[in-house]
């Protein structure tokens, strides 16, 4: 198996020095102009351990000293380095314009909290708004309707930290080229969003969150950065998601 | 806590609440969660009753929270008239009852009984 990192232009540049995963060394595989780098996989277990995940990110991120990169995610593997290298000319011309669309770009993440945000079903905020005057007074139809009750003040809650989370996002979309808010997480996990920033434009954009963050003071963020442009990567995705024969750990 | 620290150090911050209680709920789950979640059995014999109860209740409450989530939609849709909204609520009182019951026999938490379904986990915690 041929675990991937990225995909990126100048293939004729060396690779960093820097081993990959499980210490495997880099290597490339390349088409025309494009470049995959690789490791090989044998057969251990990728474990999502946060010292993996970050070998993963350093191997991304000494790349894009010199590159502009389509990042992988953690976890892509290929069968072998032959069929990287025909994903690779497969996709070849979406490939090369990915790359140029993010080609001096970052990432910037945002999470996004409410202030008065419950996590826990024994939140006592909700809790409160529980007592309900009930629809009738037998104990089953009191239970139920104080669920219901407890449902719709979540629902409430949810469309108001929306609406907030929506405000602050916009505003910060005006000054990125592009952006990406998940709005519907699929897990218990804060609301998300992802910018695609000019790298010469990081400190504005900071100044920007921090004014974004004293305009709302009922959202905290959580604003990180700069990553490889995970949440802008198109056809590299789709190159090695669509294959039958890769699978992302 | 430990993801933030590591960001931290590693620069990745450019903007956090200054609030360490925010901070903290940003971390999501503590270790300490994880590590009561229960993904596998520990084969020890002290101990396999208690864990075999807590990976059965598990299932069991999660099955419990569907179907109260269930009950409330048919309540929110009108489908229900008084007297099944009677019923219904009333064996669900029970069954949460009796799961308070179990939980307090074999000495569990709340936190202790989480199965980690992925994708699948808003699905649970919608029914909270």
């Amino acid at each position: 198996m041929t675990y991937v990192y990225a995909i990126a232009d100048r293939p004729d540049e060396p690779l960093p020095s820097q081993s990959g995963l499980h210490d495997e060394a880099l290597a490339k595989v390349i088409c025309r102009d494009v470049v995959a780098v690789v490791s090989a996989f044998d057969g251990w277990r990728l474990s999502k351990a946060e010292d993996e995940l970050w070998r993963h990110e350093e191997v991304i991120e000494a790349l894009m000293s010199d590159r502009a990169v389509l990042p992988m995610r953690f976890g892509t593997l290929l069968p072998s380095r032959q069929r990287v290298g025909d994903l690779l000319c497969e996709a070849y011309g979406a490939l090369v314009k990915d790359i140029e669309r993010v080609r001096g770009h970052v990432e910037i993440g945002m999470r996004f909290l409410t202030a008065s945000e419950g996590r826990s079903e024994d939140d006592p905020s909700v809790a409160s708004s529980c007592r309900l005057p009930p629809r009738g007074t037998r104990p089953g139809s009191v239970y139920l309707w104080a669920k219901v009750a407890r449902d719709r003040e979540l629902q409430d809650r949810r469309r108001a930290k929306l609406s907030l989370v929506r405000a602050a996002y916009e505003r910060l979309a005006s000054h990125a080229n592009a952006s990406r808010l998940d709005d519907e997480p699929d897990d218990r996990q804060e609301t998300s969003a992802a910018f695609l920033v000019s790298r010469d434009r990081i400190v504005s954009f900071r100044e920007v969150v921090d004014e974004v963050a004293n305009a709302h003071p009922e959202l905290a963020l959580l604003c990180t950065g700069p990553w490889p442009p995970y949440s802008f990567v198109n056809a590299g995705e789709r190159a090695t998601s669509g294959s039958d024969d890769c699978h992302a750990a | 806590m430990q993801r933030d620290a590591t960001l931290a150090r590693r620069q990745k911050v450019i903007h956090a609440p200054t609030d360490q209680a925010l901070l903290d709920r940003f971390a999501g789950p503590s270790a300490e969660v994880e590590r009561q979640s229960p993904q596998r059995i520990v084969a020890d014999p002290k101990s396999v009753e208690r864990d075999l109860a807590r990976l059965v209740l598990s299932v069991v409450e999660l099955l419990r929270k569907l179907l109260e989530r269930q009950a409330v939609r048919r309540v929110e849709n009108g489908t229900l008239s008084e007297e099944e909204i009677e019923r219904l609520g009333e064996t669900l009182l029970k069954l949460e009852a009796r799961m308070g019951e179990l939980k307090a026999t074999f000495g569990l938490g709340d936190q202790e009984l989480t199965l980690d379904l992925g994708p699948l986990r808003d699905l649970v915690s919608g029914c909270d």
